[in-house]
């Protein structure tokens, strides 16, 4: 178990390592830098546009910049923005519990929505409900979230004047605006989780039912929720603890479309802002923070495997 | 009261500053020595008259406001326009240095006059002071914050600086200090709303009070202008919209001029082909729904300098005849860059179609701004669809444009029959004096065909009719100092 253990956390670095310098090179590679995204707009003399690239570093060679920047993370300093001057922590700081927020509202709606009606839909596999289900998530995969976010706002803001169209209120601030924001957003999210959780509960579900164990179950006289319930939906969640992972994962690292829709400043936005702006420092520690997020997400997951299935937490014990 | 704005400005500092929207943002925080009155003049703003101008140009005397104050009650005076001065001079980082580069030095003469001495003349200076490099930031908080003035800018204007929590957000409060009177709006925020059917959708909503300058899409703006709950202003701005052709910017903006590897650089009978070519009040009406002002110069009607040319209709024909003289074999293969968004690449096809009937294969090419511009300043590009939001003084709209060594300067150097005119009306200042010039170096642009000017873009406001006293001007700003929300 702990030779597992140090096993995923070198490996989780290694990959941590790597993500950093695809970044720091990737960001390179595009054509233009911070100094660059300046002129779109103001005249600078060549010697400011060298200041500027100075200042940030950008004339060292890429090996030296690179070094530099991680010594700077080791040391908890992520620089300043060119863009807005601002450190990278403050940037972050400021979007990082939107989006976190926006992540937990929206898994929570998926989860509300998704589990239920893919357990609905494996009991009552054939008949109204299954179809209802199926209709639904087919309807949560298909649509496309800018889409649907827009007909919302003309519906909910624009029409019936009931949620706010945009914009962001902190919850320190006020709770209920707060939420009146987010919930929108975390909607148009959450349905489109919910659909591909809904397929996977439903799925595994069916296939945890066929197993001898919940035959057994049956021919006990238990009743069919119980079973269900009780003996077959544990093992069934195995898959769908990877897509909630996997989707925490992906809507933590900044859901731009939706963010955008909605004006909500958090990662998302963030990280599209700064790749207009070629602003290095921010991009590369907001890909160094989700690539983090993401390795520390699948390590939970690995856990959570080993408190639903037995067969997991068996395999990871020493022979 | 929050307003829609197309982009975040970057780091609210005046010397560093360089977006087109952080102007909006300034306008309302931020004022200069002079602004811009709704006919496009220069009219005093923190000084109490226009500059006098003596000793053949070279002396500019400023007389200032009496009993002004910052936002943070400190008194404005003649030193605190030296220091901001000089700061916008000597920061490396500035943005405002190449604009008074002939400013050689700022002297106080007593706490409400400035005087500024120029080693040469510099007829743009009065509304090169108009726009950011005339704000002056108040010393006491340029003392307190150096660098990070950004952080917390103080400065003469009808709102305070209050937070940015975001990059898409900025928090303004009323003053009290305003010379103008308090503000009937406590709070005004600018938030940025890079899409423009969210720009639509929030402001149909009320999330924003006012569409500003370039949130709106153009159809979108059409819709509301026959809505009677807006009220709708559209304004032709100094700017313009154009293909610029490599011509000399072979090497890159940094470089000696170079004729770029281009089948136009080389022919410019092939140039003038093109520019034969396109129709456009086709383009305007088909991507822009006509809210444009068709247009083959770089200064705008709006303008005091604007003179009417003569522009060449389209003419297939003649086109088809040009490129045969050229001698080179059709199709011309070209690659057009176009910034990415829907208008733009509506655009550049439909540029691209018409030029087809003259011999021309043009792919268009979208590509995300600030690669097109780094490619563009490096001189690796044929033809590039791209504006110019556009200043008061035309020098601004038309020498950094043909001038190699500025980061403006995609064509390339442009011959003397334009630079020599640009260089004397720079250096005079008598405006019958200056228009002649321009209109003689727009001439001149019209057979060189560096830059194929297309129509003069407009700026669009919308906002509902319970918001009242919003003053936009033909430089793009608006200035909300008296705008309020009515009870109903």
């Amino acid at each position: 178990m702990r030779g597992y253990l140090l096993r995923r956390l070198g490996i989780s670095l290694l990959t941590l390592v790597i993500a950093s310098m695809v970044v720091f090179i990737g960001v390179r590679a595009v054509p233009g830098s911070p100094a660059t995204a300046l002129t779109g707009n103001t005249n600078f003399s060549p010697a400011a546009l060298a200041a500027i690239t100075r200042e940030y570093g950008l004339a060292k060679p890429l090996p030296v910049q690179y070094l530099d920047w991680v010594g700077q993370v080791l040391t908890g300093h992520l620089g300043a923005s060119p863009v807005t001057g601002m450190p990278v922590t403050t940037e972050i700081g400021n979007a990082f519990p939107i989006t976190f927020e926006l992540t937990v509202l929206t898994m929570l709606i998926a989860l509300l929505l998704g589990i239920p009606t893919g357990i609905l839909a494996a009991i009552r596999r054939g008949r109204t409900a299954d179809y209802t289900s199926n209709a639904l998530a087919l309807f949560g995969l298909s649509i496309p979230s800018f889409w649907f976010a827009i007909m919302l706002i003309l519906l909910l803001s624009v029409h019936f004047a009931f949620l706010p169209a945009s914009g962001f209120v902190s919850f320190s601030v006020d709770p209920a605006q707060n939420l009146a924001h987010m919930l929108m957003p975390a909607f148009v999210l959450g349905t489109g989780v919910a659909a591909v959780l809904m397929r996977q509960t439903r799925s595994g579900l069916l296939e945890t039912m066929r197993a001898d164990y919940v035959r057994t179950a049956r021919a006990k006289g238990l009743s069919e929720w119980v079973v269900v319930l009780k003996h077959a939906l544990r093992n069934s969640l195995v898959t769908v603890a990877t897509v909630i992972g996997l989707q925490f994962g992906i809507l933590l690292s900044g859901v731009a479309v939706t963010e955008e829709v909605f004006g909500l400043p958090g990662i998302g936005q963030l990280t599209i802002n700064s790749v207009f702006q070629r602003d290095y420092p921010t991009i590369q520690a907001v890909a160094l923070l989700t690539a983090a997020l993401v390795i520390i997400i699948n390590l939970l997951m690995d856990f959570v495997y080993m408190v639903l299935s037995p067969k997991v937490r068996l395999a990871g014990e020493p022979g | 009261m929050t307003v829609g704005i197309p982009n975040a400005p970057t780091a609210l500092d005046p010397s560093t500053e360089g977006s087109l929207v952080g102007r909006i943002v300034f306008a309302n925080m931020c004022l200069s020595l002079y602004g811009i009155n709704s006919q496009m003049a220069v009219v005093p703003s923190l000084a109490s008259a226009l500059p006098t101008v003596s000793d053949g140009g070279l002396l500019y005397t400023i007389h200032l406001r009496k009993g002004v104050k910052f936002n943070d009650g400190t008194p404005l005076t003649a030193q605190a326009v030296q220091t901001s001065l000089e700061r916008d001079k000597t920061l490396p980082t500035s943005a405002r240095a190449a604009n008074l580069k002939l400013v050689s030095s700022v002297s106080v003469v007593n706490s409400t006059t400035v005087q500024l001495h120029l080693s040469a003349p510099d007829a743009p200076l009065t509304s090169i002071l108009a726009a950011r490099s005339g704000i002056v930031m108040s010393p006491t908080a340029l003392a307190r914050e150096g660098a990070n003035f950004f952080e917390d800018p103080v400065c003469v204007g009808p709102f305070a600086f209050q937070a940015r929590p975001s990059l898409d957000e900025v928090i303004l409060t009323r003053s009290h200090y305003y010379f103008g009177g308090t503000p009937h709006i406590q709070t005004l925020i600018f938030q940025a709303i890079t899409d423009p059917a969210t720009c639509y959708s929030d402001l149909l909503s009320g999330a924003i009070s006012v569409a500003g300058p370039g949130c709106l899409a153009p159809n979108d703006y059409s819709l509301l202008t026959k809505n009677s709950s807006y009220t709708t202003s559209q304004l032709t701005s100094n700017g313009y919209e154009g293909i610029t052709i490599n011509v000399s910017n072979g090497n890159g903006w940094q470089k000696p001029a170079a004729a770029a590897n281009n089948p136009l650089a080389t022919h410019p009978l092939l140039r003038e082909a093109l520019a034969l070519s396109l129709n456009r009040q086709t383009i305007n009406s088909v991507a822009y729904q006509n809210s444009n002002v068709v247009g083959c110069g770089p200064i705008s009607p709006a303008s005091v300098f604007y003179t009417k040319l003569s522009c060449p209709a389209t003419n297939i024909t003649e086109a088809k005849k040009l490129v045969q003289e050229s001698g080179v074999p059709t199709p011309i293969n070209l690659t057009l860059v176009v910034p990415t968004g829907t208008v733009n690449v509506q655009q550049g096809e439909i540029e691209a179609t018409q030029a087809q009937a003259a011999g021309f294969n043009i792919t268009v090419q979208p590509t995300e701004f600030t690669s097109a511009l780094a490619n563009a300043q490096a001189g690796n590009y044929q033809l590039f669809d791209i504006g110019w939001s556009g200043r008061v003084d035309p020098d601004q709209n038309t020498s950094p444009f043909y001038t190699q060594g500025s980061a403006f300067d995609y064509t390339g150097q442009g011959p003397n029959s334009i630079m020599n005119p640009l260089a004397q009306a720079k250096s005079t200042t008598n405006i019958a004096t200056r228009k002649a010039l321009y209109y003689s170096a727009e001439k001149a642009m019209l057979q060189y065909n560096g830059i194929i000017y297309l129509f003069h873009l407009t700026n669009q406001i919308a906002y509902p009719k319970s918001v009242v006293g919003v003053s936009f001007t033909p430089d793009g700003l608006l200035h909300l100092g008296s705008a309020g929300l009515t009870a109903s």
